[in-house]
């Protein structure tokens, strides 16, 4: 019986026996959890420090890019006449007293192949959080061509000479640049200032051939460039208009004149040349030397106003994003060029020195008036995989009579130009030192994103043949949305692991007329400008114009 | 004939890969300012995607609530939730492409 009672009661206790010891198990089970998560929180802990100390230590986020790219170029000029400087006049006689003409000499159609050219460029991108509302943004870029060129041949056009303005935006020297440095302050309800180095390099729409974000203010059809000013973008928000819609102003100053007091210098003179109009056979003494004054230069100053209106919409089965930007710029005291430096080959043999290449050094040396210019541009971005855009751009020049000082000057008769007339060289605004002239450009394209990681882009832009725009190169060594004619762009954008990309392109471009890039240019001798300098006239040219030049490029392109 | 050519067998060579399971960056905005900016602007701090960085934007979407609350359906169904988190992320403070200019 007691046996019986016993057995039942181990029998009765067994599932409670049984219970303990799962308690006791789970209870070291989570003994053991704990003291890993402990560890774990340990080593976190330790993590944590770590990257608090450098945070703490380091207040700059960077970012950026780096861009190898391969171009093979194949250029095309026509017929020129080649400026060579002065000769005696044949034919001087009756209606034509001119002991002295200009000499050119003609030079036939020519080919000219680079056909392999390798860059790098990199570009580091700065953020400094400074408070809730302030912050210092700046971009250091080195864009160089592979070799030891690192000053480029002066060959005619504006992108070989050197100056702050183009410097990390054509392919040169292993200098780091401070492309943009400037301190922002952001005020919620009523705007955004910006003092320093401005963001107006590949601004809208460039960003849809990048494949990637916005990366400036202006249009770049406007502005591509490097510019030192302060900014105002007022909110429209509270106007209802979308949000992040903004007005702006900026000024800028494009060359300041007192830097070093050689702005106020108002008696110095420079000798330009020689002036044979009182100069006979009999009388070569009569050639005068012809004597420009030099100084007194006013700083030259962009005056600028924005409208940036972004919309987001549901249409069509898609989501829909637009831009709609408006610009205007008011280029005031424009001068012929800012300080530069370009590599000359062969300077004019002097005696006991031949011919030599030389780095030389230009700057300003005359104010030539004034210019207005408007831009707009719609983006239209359709779902993730279409993009479309259209830009547009008039200017109209207000020249002030004045002439660049390089260049050659002649004393023409008053049917053709009359006294101190540029033949070639440099000239006034436009081509035009007395009256205003206008020039248009239009610049479309689209990018189509058949998956997430490959694009394929066409583009095209047109410019009248007076066309200038403060675009001294869109990342390459020619300047595409400066011409003066046509250029066709096609590309194949392949982002082929996570930030790394493969882009194959070809360029074309038709120049209809000389001198693109320059907002100055020599009068014509006769006739108009446009039949004067049109490339299919044989114009008379101190340097050569390519009348086409076929760019096929590949580039790596790796954004961090 | 060349180029077009080039662009031709991109394209043709595109095309038969299976579409990515990746959330859309351009609906990802559409959504992150219709549903979520209306209330975080109210606040006062602007939020953006600047406001975190990549990991941070990860972890709170891998996480999947808001205040304690699941993200979806309150904030969002299921792909747009995805679009905003790819938005997010692809233009975080310390992405390759943050936001700029406000464009």
């Amino acid at each position: 019986m007691t046996m019986t009672r016993i057995a039942l009661a181990l029998a009765l206790l067994s599932p409670a026996l049984s219970a303990q010891e799962d308690v006791k198990k789970q209870i070291e089970e989570l003994k053991k959890q704990v003291a890993a998560l402990e560890e774990r929180a340990k080593d976190q802990e330790k993590t944590l420090t770590k990257v608090e100390t450098k945070v703490a230590q380091s207040n700059i986020a960077w970012g950026g890019d780096l861009r190898t790219r391969f171009d093979s170029a194949q250029w095309h000029f026509k017929p020129y006449q080649q400026f060579m400087g002065f000769v005696q006049n044949p034919n001087m006689g009756e209606g034509n007293p001119y002991p002295f003409m200009p000499m050119a000499q003609q030079m036939p159609a020519q080919d000219w192949s680079n056909s392999t050219q390798w860059s790098t460029r990199l570009r580091l991108r700065m953020t400094m959080n400074i408070n809730e509302h302030a912050k210092i943004m700046g971009r250091l870029t080195m864009f160089k061509v592979h070799g030891g060129a690192d000053t480029p041949i002066f060959n005619g056009s504006p992108n070989t000479v050197q100056n702050s303005f183009n410097s990390g935006k054509v392919p040169a020297s292993d200098v780091l640049h401070v492309e943009r440095a400037s301190f922002v302050y952001d005020w919620p309800s009523l705007g955004v200032l910006s003092i320093g180095r401005q963001n107006t390099s590949d601004g809208p729409p460039y960003e849809v051939r990048d494949g990637g974000e916005r990366q400036a203010t202006p249009q770049a059809l406007a502005v591509n460039a490097m510019v030192d000013g302060i900014g105002w973008k007022f909110h429209l928000e509270p106007l209802g208009l979308p949000e992040h819609s903004l007005f702006g102003l900026c000024y800028g100053v494009g060359y300041e004149s007192g830097f070093g007091g050689g702005g106020l210098v108002k008696s110095s003179a420079t000798v330009v040349g020689f002036n044979f109009t009182n100069a006979t056979m009999a009388n070569p003494a009569g050639a005068a030397m012809q004597v420009n004054p030099i100084g007194s230069l006013k700083d030259s100053t962009v005056l600028g106003a924005m409208l940036d209106i972004p919309f987001m919409f549901e249409g069509l089965g898609a989501i829909h994003s637009a831009n709609v930007y408006v610009g205007y710029n008011r280029f005031g005291n424009m001068t012929d060029i800012p300080f530069g430096s370009l590599s000359n080959f062969p300077v004019p043999a002097q005696p006991g020195m031949g011919g030599m290449p030389s780095i030389q050094y230009v700057t300003a040396t005359n104010n030539l008036g004034d210019m207005d210019q408007w831009t707009a541009t719609w983006k239209h971005k359709i779902g993730d995989a279409f993009t479309y855009f259209a830009s547009f751009g008039y200017i109209k020049s207000h020249p002030n009579g004045k002439t660049s000082q390089y260049g050659a000057y002649w004393d023409m008769p008053a049917q053709m130009g009359g006294p101190g007339y540029q033949l070639t060289g440099f000239g006034g605004l436009l081509g035009d030192k007395d009256k205003s002239q206008t020039a248009n450009a239009y610049w479309v394209g689209a990018r189509w994103d058949v998956r997430s990681n490959l694009g394929l882009g066409l583009e095209f832009n047109h410019g009248s043949p007076k066309w200038f725009t403060y675009s001294p190169a869109t990342g390459e060594a020619t300047e595409k949305l400066a011409t003066r004619g046509d250029v066709l762009e096609a590309y194949v954008h392949w982002e082929f692991a996570k930030n790394v990309s493969l882009r194959v392109g070809y360029l074309d471009y038709k120049f209809s007329h000389a001198f693109s890039g320059w907002h100055i240019a020599p009068a014509p001798m006769a006739g108009s400008w446009d039949a004067a300098y049109n490339l299919d006239n044989n114009p008379m040219l101190q340097y050569a114009s390519p009348s086409g030049i076929k760019n096929t490029y590949v580039s790596l392109e790796v954004k961090f | 004939m060349k180029v077009l050519s080039i662009l031709t067998a991109a394209a043709l060579l595109a095309m038969p890969l299976a579409a990515e399971q990746k959330g859309s960056d351009t609906k990802g905005k559409f959504y992150f300012k219709k549903n979520c900016k209306t209330c975080h602007e109210k606040g006062g701090a602007a939020l953006t995607p600047l406001s975190k960085t990549q990991a941070q934007w990860k972890k709170f979407f891998d996480a999947g609530k808001h205040k304690g609350e699941a993200l979806a359906p309150k904030h969002g169904t299921p792909e747009q939730i995805l679009d905003i988190k790819t938005f997010l992320i692809n233009h975080a403070s310390d992405s390759p492409q943050p936001e700029t200019c406000g464009g």
